[in-house]
């Protein structure tokens, strides 16, 4: 199988089948990533973020890979948007549809478990920065070097970024209102529960 | 109605005209993520007609285990309630081992769609209709949480999804509350299994969100959301995502009204504070007290809170709405037909009139049952029309012996226009509306109760009982035409009656 560097250097040459063997390679990564914290939005900002990388493909260093480069521009897409003011207007009205929501999950998740939804909702509870680490870490099985080139950090911090995100779901675990037993099984291996959360998750690099 | 063996189609295949049981599908009101509504007809006996609302499992819920015991316990726990702000489960039965529900038919529209409409139409909800809509929600939970069972034990119901989808206002400023599907009763076990999540994020207690056991005072939190939304015009609790408003309702996190309505009384704004209490213990202990609460208030600023002012808004928001009407069905059309009319064989003659044709040809019938109906809407034209020229031509009552197939229904003076309106409406009820909208008469309204056959003059689809018709048949006569006309339909009505594809 080619690598994305292959296919990269293939797509900077013109062949658009690389570049879309590329993008299908990464999409639902990408789409997952957007869905943890703006469902709604997920699909077009995904869209968005392989837009961009159509735009920037020779701009792309090749040291660093495709992959931190795709996620960097998705965190920064995210951060645009969940600064959007006109969006909090969107969420307060009720020009927008109310459909049921009984997902509570990024998708892809199938089970549903109590301490699925209590860690989710430590995950929300978390500055946004930590969560990505936590998420390229623990769903897209990303080492350091690769988080930080999403980051922009050295090695040292990216450690340091991934210590204290873990201690501060820890916090908000044991902060939430919930069942004794639950919240005991999710402290029992938070590792665990926070990989299976995303079924299917990369091994981590 | 139909005798003998029916091939009943299964749920999933409903279409306009299916028939499931005595109701007749007219045409899909509303689709969730779960169920469908749909609006039916129901023929009773001695031809008495209804509109109910029809509730059936999406085609991917059907198999599943959980769900059909929640829909099971929605239609038990319904089932025994009764109250003027609940709307009532009529019938509960099964096809194909796929359950549905019947349910008291309302003619109106959700808060959802009240709130977003008046949203974008920019139009402000009076705070005493808005404190009215509430208090109604409040008037029909305080009743569920009440109920006893037949020993006298409190049934301790709490229906754990009061949200604005799930209230309706008719327009007759009549408060509905919806769907008991996830209200559970505390002698029942626990639908809410590990891995089920129930409700919606944003209208949920901070107990559900904890998957604390819950009482009424879950329920009683979210009528204090809806008393939020619904006097602010905002949401009380929005997020990024369904986590996010999760978190917030549990820690309690929302603008005060204040904050967002400039002239907000402070003494609503404490009834709100109250009612939102992340802690049961300090909200209102009932419904009923969150009731009186706010009857107090609305008294001491003497606000319309009446059903008037409640109509009033739902007219200002949507407008007029008409329900909906339907070309008569066979039985009761009978009941206006004069010896006359039915006696005007020569109409035969007149069934190449290439006019007629044009109005029959627009009912093309799609199936048995309803080529039935259709023809015999038509010939009811031809009947019409015949017997005015025969009476016109040489003004005699007498006529020759009618056939049995020409015994249809004529509607007299003006047939031809109403039927092509009926034909209209006939072909409108082809077209579902995937609105969060139940529109139709109530049963409770005497009006839309009648039983009279009607006549499809929209927009007032019920007809006058007690107007005279000109030529109006004995009700012993009325009786044999009717019980021929229905012997002459199911003598042609051969196997299974018929479902639109």
């Amino acid at each position: 199988m080619w690598s994305d560097d292959d296919l990269l250097r293939a797509w900077r040459a013109g062949n658009r089948t690389a570049g879309d063997a590329l993008v299908r390679r990464h999409y639902e990564s990408v789409r997952r990533f957007f869905d943890l914290r703006l469902p709604a939005m997920a699909e077009d900002l995904t869209q968005l973020s392989f837009l961009a990388c159509v735009e920037g493909r020779e701009r792309v260093r090749l040291d660093a890979g495709f992959r931190p480069y795709l996620f960097g521009v998705a965190r920064r897409l995210l951060f645009r948007q969940l600064r959007s003011q006109d969006r909090f207007d969107r969420m307060a009205r009720f020009r927008t549809s109310q459909g049921p929501d009984t997902k509570l999950t990024p998708s892809g998740v199938v089970a549903l478990r109590q301490e699925h939804k209590l860690l989710l909702r430590a995950f929300e509870a978390i500055p946004t920065d930590a969560q990505i680490a936590l998420q390229l870490h623990y769903w897209e099985g990303m080492n350091t070097n690769e988080i930080g080139a999403v980051l922009g950090l050295s090695i040292t911090a990216v450690t340091s970024r991934l210590s204290r995100a873990r201690q501060r779901l820890r916090d908000e675990v044991e902060a939430i209102r919930v069942r004794p037993e639950v919240r005991a099984s999710l402290l029992g291996d938070l590792d665990g529960w926070t990989r299976s959360l995303v079924p299917g998750a990369k091994p981590i690099a | 109605m139909d005798s003998g063996p029916q091939t009943v189609p299964k749920l999933r295949e409903l279409g306009p005209g299916a028939p499931i049981g005595k109701y007749t599908v007219v045409r899909r009101l509303a689709r969730g993520g779960m169920a469908e509504v749909y609006l039916a007809r129901e023929a009773a006996f001695v031809g008495v007609e209804r509109f109910v609302a029809l509730k059936v499992i999406l085609p991917h819920m059907a198999g599943e285990p959980r769900f059909l015991s929640m829909f099971k316990a929605e239609a038990r726990v319904a089932a025994t309630l009764d109250h003027p702000n609940i709307a009532q489960v009529l019938d509960a039965g099964e096809v194909d081992g796929e359950p549905y529900l019947v349910m008291e038919y309302v003619h109106g529209r959700t808060i959802q769609s009240l709130l977003r409409t008046a949203t974008e139409r920019e139009i402000g909800i009076p705070r005493g209709a808005a404190i009215a809509l509430v208090i109604a929600a409040c008037s029909g939970l305080h009743y569920a949480h009440e109920r006893r069972d037949l020993s006298g034990q409190p049934l301790q119901i709490v229906h754990r999804d009061v949200s604005p989808s799930n209230l309706m206002c008719r327009y007759d400023g009549t408060v509905k509350l919806l769907d008991f599907g996830i209200a559970k009763a505390a002698s029942q076990t626990s639908a809410t299994q590990t891995g089920f999540f129930k409700g919606k994020s944003g209208y949920m207690s901070p107990e559900q969100c904890a998957d604390e056991p819950l009482d009424r005072r879950s329920d009683v939190f979210n009528l204090g959301i809806l008393l939020y939304e619904l006097t602010t015009a905002r949401k009380a609790f929005f997020g990024d995502n369904p986590v996010a408003v999760i978190n917030k309702i549990a820690n309690g996190r929302f603008t005060p009204p204040a904050e967002l309505v400039p002239d907000y009384p402070a003494e609503l704004e404490r009834i709100v504070m109250q009612a939102l209490a992340v802690t049961p213990e300090e909200r209102f202990a009932t419904a009923e007290e969150l009731q009186l609460a706010l009857e107090t208030f609305v008294r001491a600023r003497r606000l319309d809170a009446s059903s008037t002012a409640r109509a009033a808004l739902m007219r200002a928001v949507f407008g007029d709405e008409p329900y909906p009407s339907l070309p008569p069905s066979p039985a009761p059309a009978a009941e206006i037909v004069t010896h006359t009319e039915l006696a005007a064989v020569p109409v035969l003659l007149d069934a190449d009139d290439p006019s007629l044709a044009v109005t029959v040809a627009r009912r093309a019938p799609p199936s048995r049952k309803r080529a039935v109906v259709g023809g015999l809407v038509a010939v009811t034209v031809l009947l019409g029309v015949a017997a005015a020229a025969w009476t016109s031509r040489d003004g005699s009552a007498e006529a020759p012996p009618a056939t049995e197939a020409s015994r249809a229904p004529a509607s007299v003076v003006e047939p031809a226009q109403d039927a092509v309106v009926g034909a209209s409406a006939d072909a409108d009820s082809d077209d579902t509306r995937d609105e969060g909208t139940l529109a139709g008469p109530d049963v409770d309204d005497p009006a839309a109760a009648t039983t009279e056959p009607v006549e499809a003059t929209p927009p007032v689809p019920t007809a006058e009982p007690t107007t005279p018709e000109p030529a109006r048949p004995s009700p012993r006569a009325r009786a044999q035409r009717s019980n021929k006309r229905k012997k002459a339909a199911e003598t042609k009505r051969k196997g299974p009656a018929g479902m639109y594809p």
